[in-house]
């Protein structure tokens, strides 16, 4: 069938209202949702309304699930995941993963992370490592940014959640101890903690001498095993018989080599 | 007063951030913008009025307090007082004593500022109920 205008499309040429005043018309012939084998019925109009804008289409037959992109475990219900920690839901739900086991150094982060940070640096590390939401705050302690992101205790319980609600009152009511827990709540280390001394340095140089100690041995064990023998113009009666010939000849007599030679007296200078 | 301490190097700075590019510039001179410096009385004023704010919510304490400690300078008590005053109106004492833990470590080897303004802020502290990491030992390891 050749499409051709419908009347309706048409009818703002001949019309007295201004083309600024004219409401256009769109009649859909529902080309998109007909095969050539349908009968020519006439055309059955999808959308037989004003136009819609792109932003705020109803676009209910292009909505992508909300779990597509996800990693494949997604997919499973929670209570067949392998035997490890449930993350929280949002954690599960959120697309940026990343999997803490590949990223070394992020192990300590990973225990940070976590919702209830405190309780998971109990856990061991035999379990699964878990994929490490980078898309929500993190908690890091830095002496250059005193209130992170997020406090260390999210997930806070009964006793927690009273002092929490004691904080609300007068802070004079609170004993020295209800004051550290509540910091403690809110982070992990203290600035001493922060600042603690390691003892990283003891393992630095350690390694140092150690692979010293092994380039030393290689170069020995190569010394005795791999140079070829020492040429004989090495050895000292060649030498010897060297410094003789070059004496005899008059090697720089003037200035360098013969001259520091006494001839009558046989002896250096 | 603690910014006279690194004066030179913070106004330094500040010129040189905002220096248009000059290419014929005999060496003697400088080429300062002519943007206007900021007091410190201006800039004490500005934060103090930052956290004073009576809605203030936990995400500006925060960003307040990290881009503080991100200058080159000991905050003033002043500053500091509204701060602490910020953390009672959020129900934070765990941050107020942050607070102070991290103008400690600003103050780096120069040891008497950190007593100077617990001395200033005495009164706020006794009078909000904070107490300074000294008291409950959390200065030590």
């Amino acid at each position: 069938m050749i499409p051709t205008i419908p009347a309706e499309a048409l009818r703002g040429l001949d019309s007295p209202l201004s083309l600024e005043e004219q409401q256009p018309v769109y009649v859909d012939q529902g080309f998109l949702d007909r095969s050539p084998t349908d009968s020519e019925t006439g055309p059955t109009p999808i959308l037989e309304t004003v136009p819609q804008h792109w932003s705020t289409a109803r676009l209910e037959h292009l909505k992508v699930p909300s779990n597509v992109g996800c990693l494949p475990e997604d997919h499973i219900p929670s209570d067949k995941l392998l035997p490890r920690v449930q993350l929280s839901c949002f954690a599960k739900k959120n697309m940026l993963h990343l999997t803490a086991g590949h990223v070394g150094c992020f192990r300590r982060a990973l225990v940070a992370l976590t919702n209830s940070g405190a309780r998971m640096s109990t856990h061991g590390h035999h379990e699964v490592s878990k994929p490490v939401d980078m898309s929500q705050p993190m908690y890091w302690d830095r002496l250059d940014i005193p209130l992170p992101d997020r406090p260390w205790k999210d997930v806070l319980d009964s006793t927690d959640k009273s002092l929490k609600q004691k904080e609300k009152g007068p802070w004079n009511a609170l004993s020295n101890e209800e004051k550290i827990a509540l910091y403690r709540l809110k982070f992990q280390h203290t600035y001493p903690e922060m600042k603690r001394p390691s003892a990283e340095w003891k393992t630095v140089i350690g390694g140092m001498f150690i692979f010293f100690g092994i380039t030393g041995l290689v170069v020995i064990w190569q010394g005795l095993y791999v140079y070829p023998e020492q040429p004989k113009t090495f050895g000292e009666e060649w030498q010897a018989k060297q410094v003789q010939r070059m004496l005899d000849m008059r090697i720089n007599p003037i200035g360098g080599f013969s001259s520091k030679w006494d001839y009558e007296k046989k002896q250096w200078k | 007063m603690f910014r006279a301490v690194v004066r030179l190097s913070t106004s330094g700075v500040r010129s040189l951030a905002r220096t248009r590019p000059c290419n014929s510039v005999p060496l003697a001179s400088r080429c300062y913008s002519h943007a206007k410096v900021e007091t410190d009385e201006e800039f004490d004023a500005r934060w103090v009025t930052y956290f004073s704010k009576p809605d203030i919510d936990a995400w500006e304490l925060k960003k307040g307090m990290n881009t503080l400690i991100g200058y080159d300078l000991v905050p003033e008590p002043k500053i500091l007082d509204s701060a602490l005053r910020a953390c009672r109106r959020l129900n934070d004492l765990a941050s107020a004593i942050r607070i102070l833990e991290a103008v400690k470590d600003k103050s780096g080897p120069y040891k008497d500022i950190y007593p100077y303004l617990i001395q200033e802020l005495q009164p706020t502290l006794s009078e909000l109920g904070i107490s300074t990491p000294e008291e409950l030992g959390m200065d030590k390891l």
